[in-house]
């Protein structure tokens, strides 16, 4: 472990090995991987924490594999390598598309899911997509490890002085998924909002849909009372309209800011029906 | 919090670099200010622009958002070891790369251009050609704010694909320079010597209050901490800002602010960390005033009174024919509605500042600016000394737009510098930049257009008001610019024009590309195309039927061509739109079009003289000098061209910015007189009684009607011109090598066309010295010989030449020649009407569009883009094009995408993530320039201006075509998607 200058200074600690963090975190030391956002917030003096331990060069913690039917991704694989995973587009591609949607080329070298999951800002793209997936986040703590469901981690946030390890998720390799997004530009744009989905029908009804929405002045979240008025119906033109309306509908709790909440409402139903259409074409 | 420090070691462009960090430095901060690596540009701090991007361990990143220390072990290559540092299969079609950038003049002010040179070479890399589309994904992190991309990525996808590069007589060197990052910017200066302090500004907190008291002790004590600055400390004038119109705007606020954007008080300290908490530590006591956050609440019987006269600081007119009557005829429908235009930010990709320091008595300041006189004159008055202990240096400029025609926070450095003793740097944060500092004069217009049944229009009646913001600046030129082009590009008999500049408790407003012009032909074209679309008429025979016909000059006289140069124009637009677009399923598709006169080489209404030097220097090669700094708009090369061309030469000659004619706008230094203080009073004196005639256009002001107010203009017009053209004859008499200092040389397309005209006046008369030389020396009559690259020969035996370098030696080392070129001016007030004038000429412009809207989120696409500008006279075919397609470019986005939330006189927004300025995924791809060389411009050989052209017509376009898709009007730009989704849709 690199050695630090001064218990009372703000801190940078490279580790190496999963013990190593294990040991920073007892210090309370923030973990960093990517540093998009906390770099920034350390420039503006707005990081809580006595500093950071860096966990880039942590092997373990880096990769995609997709075993068994899970899919397992490090917590410090890059968004690039998401984005541009080829398994990932085969089997999980709500994940793969909105990774493509974050930031631009440079952000996406840099930035990982972990970062985009510890932060939990509501336009994070990849929390959406990690819903419909049902992923589970490992993490690892100071006083041990232990497994949250990502829905957990949205609400509640990560233990203290905990580091993400690793997210899980089955490979649904039977559904079909994807993902939406709004911005005010193509590249570099803060969400407005964000849908992700995932669908199963079987001959043509269907059996399991998840929906989620993310995005600026609204709390990342499923949307069950949709999702539950799906299972069971012959997936046709007008489930998916009743769908994107139910969806428009299913109030999640609103921040304050723009954009208003007629047009929030108006851009989710339009990300449904864009969505649902999309991924849904192979059911009808 | 106290920041530890920490070795890093890494390696960057083949070397070995070892330093203790701060935990906090970013690697853009070790690379640029520790390491030298000036290549390596900031422009946001938050990864979104990439002018920061280098190669990390091969892979293109942002060198703002990580720490320092991340990169320990790692190898990192920037812009200037590209070619010798980069992995081999980045390095293979670099050359090439460049070769294509330099030839199409893809990069303007270039700061963007390392940073897009890195992520370009590693966008190309490899044998995998990508697509036009994928590429400009891979680019998609590299913000341009001038070039509009397209000749960016005419140039990738032409390197990608080993084509070679067009053959260019006399290629852009200063662009080769800028894509490696070996152009300097003010941030890129580090004096030697002592380490520079960091300069801090404590704000405003609210947009109108009282202060009671600055308490300034914590921050004083705070360690690291050099000094601690407020209005007590001004040594001279508490002004900033310029003075053409008034002197109204306080350096620091003393006891009260009057926007948001008032500097409060200053800090230095050795470390960013101890002048951040110096300006938390500052405590201001406020007593928060009522506010006026709109012109229409400003001129409300009961708004706060920002200044004793009233609100309003400036108002036209322009009255003729009887408008009421004309209204009221039988035959006429009246059209009438209200337009907006909002504000939008510059966004420069340099931050705002410099850095400054002592030579001996003297303050030297390195900064952006386009008015380097009324800099040093600004920053003089407020130290209280002589304006000859001020010099300003003008390095490469990272952008401007027309925000650097008025002086901006130089006062400010130069006070830190002054009672410190030390070297400062001073630069905003992009925060800072967007909340606090000046933006484009929001606007307002009330029309009323008659037309009558076969579409001639027969009257306006136009109230159009700019928001000043909190202080007069430059308002009284845009307003008017409202005034004059109010009316458009139409010919419409009966004119009751008022236009005023109305205070508010808002960000001051400056001038920005296309000012005044951008917002009057937003609210002329809104109207006509409202009336087509009511009465049922083709939006493009309308405007062709009712063309002006006539234009006046700056003098009053009527010139004929505009109606023809409009109608061409318009004629190209509408044969190169074939079939429209068909839009995305879900879509609507709609085409707009926009013509439009917008000023060029505005004046003012006082003296405009530009000076250039060209000189042969004793090696032979030649110099041009002119003291203008090349904000991207290829001054730097495009005065060059026209000497190389006059002269035949091969190759181009060197550009410098002229010290001496920044230093002394009388001339004398120029002219080798030794400086005197005598003339330097009679000099300042004589440019006094000058901005006395600018000052007239504030006195015009009144509350007469319009048509009353012209009857007294009128009569007073006569000895106002008069004095105004004697006062200019008297200087040019007495300073025959003086320019006008309290004008800024370069703002309204006015660079090519009056520099241009002072090196072909300075051409010609090197030329003759030249010729003059070579006959006695040759001994033939000056009809037989000829001027070419190697100098004068014989033009018969061309064997018998005397060379440029004998020249040269001849005349003592050196030949040199000052031209000058001067606008008509002190006319600004026309005898016949009254009305104000000051515009000399304009450039016509047709511009269309084709857009997909999606009506139920509002989103647009711009699917084509068509756009035909009258430039008079094509001299640099490339410098035009990107001019005129980067601000295409800004346009569009300034329709749809950069809007700036304000309330309460409060900018809502921070930083890039949220000012949404055009990725390479947004700007158009093929945006088609055509251009008419009318000849009949004020530059050489009949140029006219062109930068400003594409961002006045194109928002017009783009609204116009909403208004088609969606067959609802547009009122107001910048329109959001939201916006424009509630145009159809009602909320419930």
């Amino acid at each position: 472990m690199a050695a630090s200058l001064s218990s009372q200074d703000f801190r940078y600690v490279r580790v190496r090995t999963l013990p190593d963090i294990v040991a920073t975190l007892r210090d309370s030391l923030v973990p960093l991987a990517g540093g998009t956002v906390l770099v920034p917030k350390l420039c503006r003096a707005d990081v809580d924490g006595p500093g950071f331990v860096d966990i880039r060069g942590v092997k373990t913690l880096q990769g995609i594999s997709i075993q068994n039917g899970t899919v397992e991704l490090g917590s410090t694989t890059s968004i690039a390598a998401l984005a541009d995973s080829r398994e990932l587009h085969g089997r999980g591609s709500a994940i793969a598309e909105a990774a493509q949607c974050v930031g631009n080329p440079n952000v996406r070298r840099m930035g990982t899911i972990g970062g985009n999951i510890a932060l939990r800002l509501p336009t994070a793209d990849l929390i959406p997509a990690l819903l419909v997936s049902e992923a589970h986040v490992d993490w690892l703590s100071a006083d041990g490890d232990g497994s949250s469901p990502i829905g957990q981690v949205v609400t509640d946030g990560l233990p203290p002085h905990s580091v993400i390890t690793r997210i899980r998720m089955s490979s649904a390799a039977e559904a079909a998924s994807g993902f939406v997004k709004f911005g005010w530009r193509k590249a570099s744009a803060k969400t407005i909002i964000s849908v992700a989905a995932q669908l199963l029908c079987t001959d043509g009804v269907v059996e399991d849909l998840r929906l989620s929405v993310a995005g600026l002045s609204l709390n990342t979240c499923r949307l069950p009372h949709t999702e539950a008025r799906s299972v069971g119906q012959r997936w046709t033109e007008a489930l998916l309209h009743m769908l994107a309306d139910s969806a428009a509908n299913e109030p999640p709790a609103q921040l304050p800011g723009p954009p208003s909440e007629w047009y929030r409402r108006r851009l989710i139903q339009v990300a449904v029906t864009e969505l649902l259409g999309r991924i849904g074409k192979g059911w009808q | 919090m106290a920041i530890a420090s920490e070795r890093v070691r890494f390696k960057v462009n083949g070397r070995d670099i070892e330093r203790d960090v701060a935990v906090s430095t970013t690697l853009h901060e070790l690379l640029h200010d520790m390491v030298g690596c000036e290549d390596v540009k900031y422009g946001c701090g938050e990864g979104v622009c990439g002018a920061c991007t280098v190669l990390i361990d091969g892979e293109p990143q942002a060198s703002c958002i990580q720490l320092a220390l991340q990169v320990d072990g790692l190898e990192i290559v920037t812009a200037s070891g590209l070619q010798d540092h980069a992995p081999p299969h980045i390095r293979s079609k670099l050359p090439r790369l460049v070769e294509h950038l330099v030839a199409r003049e893809a990069f303007q002010c270039g700061y963007c251009a390392p940073g897009m040179l890195v992520a370009a070479a590693h966008a190309i890399a490899g044998s995998t050609v990508l697509s036009p589309d994928e590429l400009r994904h891979k680019l998609s992190g590299n913000i341009c704010r001038c070039s509009g991309y397209q000749q960016i990525f005419e140039s990738l996808i032409a390197a990608a694909r080993g084509q070679a590069a067009p053959p260019v007589q006399h290629p852009r060197q200063d662009i080769r320079e800028k894509v490696f990052g070996r152009a300097r910017f003010p941030s890129d200066v580090f004096p030697t010597g002592e380490k520079p302090l960091i300069g801090r500004i404590v704000w405003s907190e609210h947009p109108h209050a009282d202060i009671s008291n600055i308490d300034t002790t914590g921050a004083a004590a705070i360690p690291g901490v050099v000094a601690v600055l407020t209005s007590q400390d001004i040594p001279g004038k508490n002004i900033c800002g310029t003075t053409l119109f008034g002197a109204d705007q306080p350096m620091l606020a003393e006891h009260r602010v009057r926007c948001m954007g008032d500097p409060v008080a200053l800090v230095a300290a050795t470390s960013l960390d101890a002048a951040e908490r110096a300006v938390q530590a500052i405590r201001v006591h406020y007593a928060p005033l009522p506010y006026a956050s709109n012109v229409l609440q400003a001129l409300d019987e009961g708004a706060p009174r920002l200044r004793k006269k009233g609100n309003v600081v400036a108002q036209f007119t322009k009255v003729q024919g009887d408008v009421d009557a004309a209204l009221r005829a039988t035959d006429v429908s009246v059209i009438e509605d209200i337009y907006q235009s909002f504000i939008n930010d510059h966004a420069c990709m340099e931050l705002e500042g410099g850095v400054g320091w002592m030579e001996g008595r003297t303050i030297v300041l390195c900064v952006t600016t386009l008015t380097p006189h009324e800099v040093r004159k600004s920053v003089a008055r407020s130290m209280g000394v002589s304006e000859v202990l001020i010099r300003i240096e003008t390095p490469a400029m990272g952008g401007s737009f027309g925000k650097y025609l008025v002086p901006g926070l130089e006062p400010h450095l130069a006070l830190l510098v002054r009672q410190t003793g030390r070297p400062v740097r001073l630069f905003l944060s992009r925060d800072e930049i967007l909340t606090r500092r000046p933006k484009r004069h929001p606007f307002w217009g009330r029309y009323r257009l008659g037309v009558k049944r076969d579409g001639t229009f027969t009257a306006l009646d136009a109230d159009v008001i700019a928001d000043a913001g909190a202080y007069i600046s430059l308002t009284p030129a845009v307003v008017s610019v409202f005034a004059d082009e109010a009316n458009g590009a139409y010919e419409i008999p009966n004119l009751r024009i008022r236009a005023r500049g109305v205070l508010t408790n808002n960000p001051p407003g400056v001038p920005m590309r296309g000012f005044g012009s951008q917002q009057a032909s937003f609210g002329i074209e809104s109207i006509v195309e409202k009336a087509a679309r009511t009465l049922g008429f083709d939006p493009a025979e309308i405007r062709r039927k009712n063309f002006l016909r006539t234009r006046l000059d700056g003098r009053g006289r009527e010139h004929q061509d505009t109606g023809i140069s409009l109608a061409k124009t318009l004629d190209v637009v509408a044969n190169s739109l074939s079939q429209r677009p068909s839009a995305p399923q879900g879509w609507v598709a709609g085409r707009g079009l926009a013509s439009i006169r917008a000023k060029y080489g505005y004046p003012y209404g006082v003296t405009d003289r530009f000076l250039a030097r060209v000189t042969v220097q004793k090696d032979g090669r030649f110099l041009v000098e002119a003291d203008i700094a090349d904000s991207g708009t290829g001054m730097a090369s495009s005065l060059p061209r026209l000497v190389a061309r006059a002269f035949r030469l091969k190759r181009l000659p060197d550009y410098r910015v002229s010290q001496s004619m920044i230093d002394d706008p009388s001339g004398d230094l120029l002219s080798g007189r030794p400086r005197s203080a005598l003339r330097r009073s009679v000099f300042q004196l004589v440019e006094s009684l000058q901005t006395l005639q600018a000052a007239q256009a504030t006195a015009f002001m009144s509350h007469l009607p319009p048509e009353r107010l012209a009857v007294i203009l009128r009569l007073i017009a006569r000895p106002v011109n008069f004095a105004g053209a004697f006062v200019s004859r008297l200087k040019s008499w007495l300073f025959p090598l003086s320019v006008d200092s309290y004008a800024p040389r370069t703002s309204g397309s006015r660079g090519m066309v009056m520099a241009g005209r002072a090196i072909v006046a300075a051409v010609s008369k090197l030329g003759e010295a030249a010729l003059a030389m070579a006959s006695e020396v040759l001994n033939l009559p000056r009809s037989a010989l000829v001027i070419n690259d190697d100098g004068i020969s014989d033009r018969d035996d061309p064997e018998r030449t005397i060379t440029w370098v004998e020249l040269a030696s001849m005349a003592g080392g050196q030949l040199q020649a000052v031209g000058d070129a001067e606008l008509p001016s002190g006319y600004i007030l026309s005898p016949s009407t009254g009305n104000q004038l000051g515009c000399i000429d304009h450039m016509y412009v047709t511009q269309a569009c084709d857009v997909a809207v999606n009506p139920s989120t509002g989103e647009v696409r711009v699917l084509r883009f068509v756009a035909c500008h009258d430039v008079g006279k094509v001299i640099n075919p490339e410098t035009i094009r990107g001019q005129i397609i980067g601000s295409i470019v800004m346009g569009i986005g300034q329709a749809l995408w950069e809007n700036i939330p304000a309330e309460g006189g409060r900018v809502q927004i921070t930083g890039l993530h949220d000012y949404h300025i055009a990725t390479s995924l947004d700007a158009p791809a093929d945006i088609e320039i055509h251009l008419i060389e009318s000849g009949t411009g004020f530059g050489p050989d009949g140029a006219k201006g062109a930068g400003e052209g594409g961002a006045v017509a194109a928002p017009i376009a783009v609204a116009n075509a909403i208004y088609d898709a969606l067959r609802v009007q547009v009122t107001s730009i910048t329109s959001t998607p939201e916006d424009i989704a509630r145009l159809t849709s009602i909320d419930p």
